[in-house]
């Protein structure tokens, strides 16, 4: 740390800047964030039903209904799977796009861009394109499935087919992103390790496992416990492309807490979901924090 | 990868009955292109209330990024360079803080929104009224304080070059000269890479919009977008197809613009929170 018992007149001046700036900050966050945070546990305890009425305490009474409740139950684990799902493929696939996009070719720097505008894009816009596309009256895809001589598919009446297009969707917006992630622990690695793995005699494949792994392992790390528990908040597109899926089958606790809060005014419940689902996701992080960290 | 937004460029140019008949091929180029739609919306001659679609969403962009981009540099230099009781502790409580995703929170403000005291019609208790609701207030005022980027800056600063800062002090310069023409053309980088992807983001930003204001005039064109598509619901067929793809390739044209001409930032600044994260 630097040596900060020189220059004393103005250290006095720069604290007293800096207790009423922070102060200011403070306060914002208290209420914008501190606040929230407290008051989304209390929910988790209250049977509230319409944002004038007075809620009323239910102690457990909440939870217990969440875990009794095959609906609340199902809703949870189509969001934790439906996340993993999405999070999981999307750290694969983009860390051979990382792979890909690290070679030394021409214009590699258009292909990175290319990759990563999806991810500019806003969500309810790019949900619609998709819906369009995969339009079983006039879509695209049922173009393609016609030249091969396939019947158009209904997607929107298959659970298998709308957790499919979900995944799509987040793996077209994720895996820029990810890549670039993945790309640059790829391109913090010393090239001299893999001259010396080259001399004794590595091929390929086994560079990959000896040098390129190891080394990104910082990185990956983070884009783990990044990428995991951002999972747990996939929302959009089973918002504004599956909408529940066929008959509530995509239907993820995210969701379901909008649903339940907005829709519904059901905010006991949205709050107990809110809380369970922040649960799962740090305990998620921590997992997959643990699991890197304890390789060593 | 860029293939679904050719698509829906070309979508836009359909009218909305030609539309139904659009052929499925990959690339479906109309028979009667027509400018209707991008020009709804360009030149605002039909439909002059997407003009303060266009208004807002701007506007709340603009602020919301120079605030917390200036809160993110101002506090994160605090945190860098200024020592005092305590900080240690406030900052990794902060930090801490920042684990629980954001969208979960949405239902606790959306309440304090509505319980405001004296505010859209409430009393002490806030009871009684809207509150904040509906109003401009949760537009411009929620999301301005972000710790990441805070820390962010923070370990940029603290990864910087310290003489300029103490010979800018040897010269005499106050606090605000200090971090303003000292630090900051040092740190544009960071700054310029905040402002980007928080520009970027609230400019997308449909949900907050959505949830928490319902009148028209509020609306950004984001969040516009989101209610043509939660309406559909209910009819399950949305009138105008292409003027929805239409709105939604002109939403995303100044993202991906902003992206091409800051990319390196933009890049960079990921990767520099992925190695420092």
């Amino acid at each position: 740390m630097p040596d900060k018992k020189t220059f004393s007149p103005l250290k006095q001046r720069e604290r007293k800047v800096a207790y009423a700036i922070l102060t200011v900050i403070l306060i914002y966050y208290f209420i914008f964030s501190a606040f929230p945070t407290f008051f989304g546990v209390v929910l988790a305890f209250l049977d509230w039903t319409n944002v004038t009425a007075f809620p009323k305490w239910n102690w457990l009474g909440n939870f217990y209904k969440y875990f009794k409740s095959s609906f609340y139950r199902s809703a949870l684990f189509r969001q934790m799977y439906i996340g993993t799902l999405c999070a999981g493929t999307t750290m694969l696939i983009a860390f051979f796009v990382a792979l890909l996009l690290n070679m030394r070719i021409r214009g590699r720097g258009v292909f990175r861009t290319i990759w990563y505008i999806p991810a500019v894009t806003a969500g309810v816009a790019t949900t619609q394109i998709f819906v369009s596309i995969m339009d079983p009256n006039t879509g695209p895809i049922t173009g393609l499935l016609r030249f091969f001589g396939h019947g158009p598919i209904q997607w929107q009446f298959s659970t298998f087919w709308m957790v499919v297009w979900i995944l799509i969707f987040n793996l077209w917006g994720s895996l820029g992103p990810t890549a670039v992630l993945w790309l640059a622990g790829l391109q913090s690695i010393d090239q001299q390790l893999y001259e010396a793995a080259a001399i004794d005699g590595a091929n390929w494949w086994r560079s990959l496992l000896h040098v390129t792994l190891p080394g990104i392992r910082p990185i990956a790390v983070y884009a783990l416990v990044v990428g995991f528990s951002g999972s747990v908040t996939v929302y959009e597109p089973v918002m504004f492309i599956s909408r529940g899926g066929p008959w509530g089958t995509t239907n993820v606790a995210m969701y379901q807490l909008v649903t339940d809060a907005f829709y519904d005014f059901n905010l006991g419940m949205a709050g107990t979901n809110a809380m369970i689902l922040t649960i799962v996701a740090l305990i998620f992080a921590l997992l997959n924090y643990k699991i890197m960290k304890g390789n060593d | 990868m860029l293939y679904p937004l050719i698509f829906a460029t070309l979508c836009g140019f359909y009218d909305s009955i030609g539309y139904l008949g659009r052929p499925d091929t990959l690339f479906p180029f109309p028979d009667k292109p027509t400018l209707d739609n991008y020009r709804k919306i360009i030149f605002f001659t039909t439909d002059p209330t997407m003009f303060r679609y266009l208004l807002n969403s701007i506007t709340r962009t603009v602020w919301l990024t120079g605030t917390r981009v200036l809160v993110a540099f101002v506090a994160g230099y605090i945190f860098a360079r200024i020592e005092f009781r305590g900080k240690g502790p406030i900052f990794w409580s902060l930090l801490i803080g920042r684990l629980i995703p954001g969208t979960v929170l949405i239902v606790p403000l959306y309440i304090q929104m509505a319980r405001w005291p004296f505010a859209g019609g409430n009393n002490l208790w806030g009871v009684g009224g809207k509150g904040l609701l509906d109003t401009y207030a949760p537009l411009f005022l929620l999301g301005i304080v972000d710790i990441i980027a805070i820390f962010l800056v923070r370990q940029t600063i603290l990864a910087g070059p310290l003489e300029l800062e103490e010979a800018a002090k040897i010269d005499g310069a106050g606090v605000s000269r200090l971090i303003f023409s000292v630090v900051a053309p040092i740190q544009k980088p960071v700054l310029a890479y905040l402002a980007i992807i928080n520009g970027i983001g609230v400019w997308n930003d449909w949900f907050t919009p959505f949830f928490f204001t319902s009148s028209q005039k509020y609306q950004v064109w984001a969040s516009y977008i989101a209610r043509i598509v939660q309406k559909a619901d209910r009819a399950y067929a949305i009138q105008n197809f292409p003027l929805v793809l239409a709105m939604g390739i002109i939403l995303t044209i100044p993202s991906v613009i902003i992206f091409f001409m800051f990319q390196r930032y933009i890049v960079e600044g990921l990767a520099r929170v992925g190695i420092k994260g």
